[in-house]
């Protein structure tokens, strides 16, 4: 049982057809896994093939289960939040969510319970009637985190989501993401920030250079680079200077 | 010269040539040759024309009107400093440095200034001079007065600028033009009893420029304030050449909406084809430019079809201009529509087929329905009475229904062409 498998044989975009080759993996309910690796290593294209973005796809992305209709419908049920907020200038914060939950077809009661709970946890109940224009960027990144989970979603794709976020956001989107993993949602997170990733994730996908290097829990990549006892940022450096 | 103005020359040379590319991408040399030059002559003839024998339609410029153009020149264009935003880099570092970069585009912006001036006096030579039979120099000083005057009521309103926001600002603004408007129609009178008051005026007015322009040079925190502004100026001409070409973003000094300020709700069924309709008609109502055109389109055409009945009261022809109108507005709302649509946001999510063709219907129908009424009010109104008016109104909704969609069908499917010939 899967809640995304991925058998991309290369993608990449007009012109640039294999920016990222080989690329298997797959993503369990209740795991998270890391995607990481050296600033254009191919992580962000990873993540725009996953999403049906790219022009240039070879190979095969399961969503819900390994034929495809684990869930019954065959449908991707996931939730991305990228790296930069995109908002709507004339709308405001509550606004955005009534547009959110009307894309993902949540009942108003339903609704109205999940945005108000992640308002709360957010502390952005006191500006959900402010145009989201007048937001920092910290706040903004915090709306794209909510409107990440106003849906339980079976899989969350999320794009480097500490950059902006202040200490007690980032403990909060934590616990959020525990959560979702103990009700059974997988979840695929690019990012940077190597120590945060090496205590929360359950495995790892190293790229370099549009393909992946090493790939599993924390031991099989130090086993990978042969540092029995090192960070995640040792075998980080290892794997990717010796690339 | 010194590193300060070797930096500012360098500056103001970019900044000339980037507006010299910006002409060149309106005015290439076939344009030259067969518009501006061919207006410059014909302008250049009709004015040594005017300085031979006046023109009769001399005597309706009257010395008021004048006045009154000199003071809309007053309030055009702005004292520059050509900072941008990464001299925050050099400038935290010596607040001398500064100083002197502002006062380097202080003095530029003062030249550039009295040069436009003198071109404005020189066109009004011919009219102050042969029809008012201003004496030279008094001509002479109210042109420096001229120049005074707009240097300093640039700096004042800067200086709001840099204190003040939102209404605040709106409302010193306005009051700063107003009373500076009042002292203008006030004090050029003078110049064409005695010019030795006119001189008093300018010294006074001198002195008191030199004294806003010291203040100015050492304002704290005017940084940010002055690079917004410099940089408005630089893109002036640009924004002007693609208006219609490039989407604005808006910019909002309020946190909170005027319009749903709780983020109210226009229809009460939550589907996403509603809530898509409810958010571009949100977005239209709280753009004050796309606000401002739409009144302008409705009273254009309800305008017109007053001024129509004047000279023939042919009701056949004046309901043709209301359909025409109706497909006007339907036009207006769906290009606000196309860029609502064009936003990232909404390629956040997947949204069920057909929620977009079935918002677009609703958004339009709402949309054009306020000034389809209005226009309609304006073609009907005076030929019926009040009771068939109030049974005439249901009778109109339902036109504005037809009409919009009508206009939607035929948007979506182009729409939907240029989606697939992406």
């Amino acid at each position: 049982m899967t809640v995304v498998r991925a058998n991309i044989e290369s993608a990449g975009y007009k012109g640039r057809a294999e920016v990222i080759r080989d690329i298997r993996f797959e993503v369990g309910p209740g795991e998270l896994v890391g995607l990481i690796g050296p600033n254009g290593a191919g992580k962000s294209t990873t993540i725009k093939a996953l999403l049906g973005l790219l022009p240039e796809v070879k190979g095969e992305i399961a969503f819900g289960g390994g034929d495809g209709d684990g869930d019954g419908d065959g449908e991707p049920h996931y939730a991305y939040i990228p790296e930069h907020p995109v908002l709507y200038e004339d709308l405001t914060l509550w606004e955005h969510l009534e547009l959110a939950a009307s894309a993902m077809g949540l009942s108003d009661a339903d609704f109205r319970e999940r945005a108000e709970e992640l308002l709360v946890r957010y502390r952005l109940t006191e500006v959900r009637h402010h145009l989201t224009s007048s937001f920092s960027k910290g706040m903004q990144q915090k709306i794209m985190l909510i409107l990440g989970f106003l849906h339980r979603a079976e899989l969350y794709i999320v794009d480097e989501p500490f950059i902006g976020l202040d200490p007690r956001a980032i403990r909060d989107f934590l616990a959020m993401l525990n959560r979702e993993r103990e009700r059974g949602a997988g979840v695929l997170m690019s990012t940077h920030v190597l120590d945060t990733a090496e205590k929360i994730c359950s495995s790892f996908l190293l790229m370099s250079e549009g393909s992946i290097v090493a790939q599993g829990t924390l031991d099989d990549i130090r086993r990978a680079c042969g540092l029995p006892q090192a960070s995640l940022f040792d075998c980080f450096t290892a794997l990717t200077e010796g690339a | 010269m010194d590193s300060v103005g070797r930096y500012f020359r360098k500056r103001l040379g970019s900044n000339w040539t980037f507006q010299w590319r910006v002409l060149r991408l309106v005015v290439d040399w076939t344009v030259a040759v067969y518009v501006v030059l061919p207006l410059a002559a014909v302008a250049v003839y009709n004015y040594v024309k005017w300085w031979r024998t006046p023109p009769e339609w001399y005597s309706y410029v009257t010395f008021d009107v004048v006045r009154a153009v000199l003071f809309l020149f007053l309030l055009q264009g702005t004292i520059r400093y050509f900072l941008e935003e990464a001299d925050q880099l050099h400038f935290l570092q010596g607040e001398r440095w500064a100083e002197r970069f502002r006062k380097y585009g202080a003095v530029y912006s003062a030249a550039v200034d009295a040069a436009a001036v003198a071109a404005v006096g020189l066109l009004l030579v011919p009219v102050l001079l042969l029809n008012h039979r201003l004496s030279l120099p008094a001509f002479l000083l109210l042109f420096l007065y001229v120049w005074l005057y707009k240097l300093g009521l640039s700096l004042l309103r800067q200086f709001a600028d840099i204190r003040l926001s939102g209404w605040r600002l709106y409302a010193a603004n306005t009051l700063i033009v107003a009373a500076l408007g009042a002292l203008f129609a006030v004090t050029t009178q003078l110049f064409l009893h005695s010019p030795a008051a006119g001189a008093a005026l300018c010294a006074g007015a001198a002195a008191l420029d030199l004294l806003l322009f010291r203040r100015r040079l050492t304002a704290k925190s005017a940084f940010l304030e002055d690079v917004r502004r410099d940089g408005k100026e630089k893109f002036k001409f640009v924004g002007f050449i693609l208006r219609n070409q490039v989407i604005k973003k808006p910019t909002y000094p309020r946190r909170r909406p005027l319009l749903f300020h709780h983020s109210g709700r226009i229809f009460r069924k939550r589907t996403a084809a509603n809530v898509l309709a409810e958010s571009g008609l949100k977005g239209l109502m709280r753009n004050p430019q796309q606000v401002k055109n739409y009144v302008t389109i409705t009273a254009v055409f309800a305008a017109g079809s007053l001024l129509t009945r004047i000279g023939a009261n042919a009701q056949a022809a004046l309901t043709v201009i209301w359909f025409v109108a109706g497909f006007v507005l339907c036009y207006y709302v769906r290009l606000q529509w196309g860029e609502f649509q064009e936003n990232a946001f909404f390629g956040l999510f997947s949204w069920k087929p057909g929620s977009w063709y079935n918002a677009l219907r609703i958004y339009v129908f709402c949309a054009m329905l306020p000034g389809f009424l209005i226009v309609g009010a304006a073609v009907w109104l005076p030929v019926v009475s009040a009771a068939q008016a109030i049974v005439l109104l249901p009778v109109a909704v339902g036109i504005a229904y037809v009409l919009s969609s009508i206009y939607s069908s035929f948007a979506a499917l182009r729409m939907d062409r240029q989606s697939a010939n992406r």
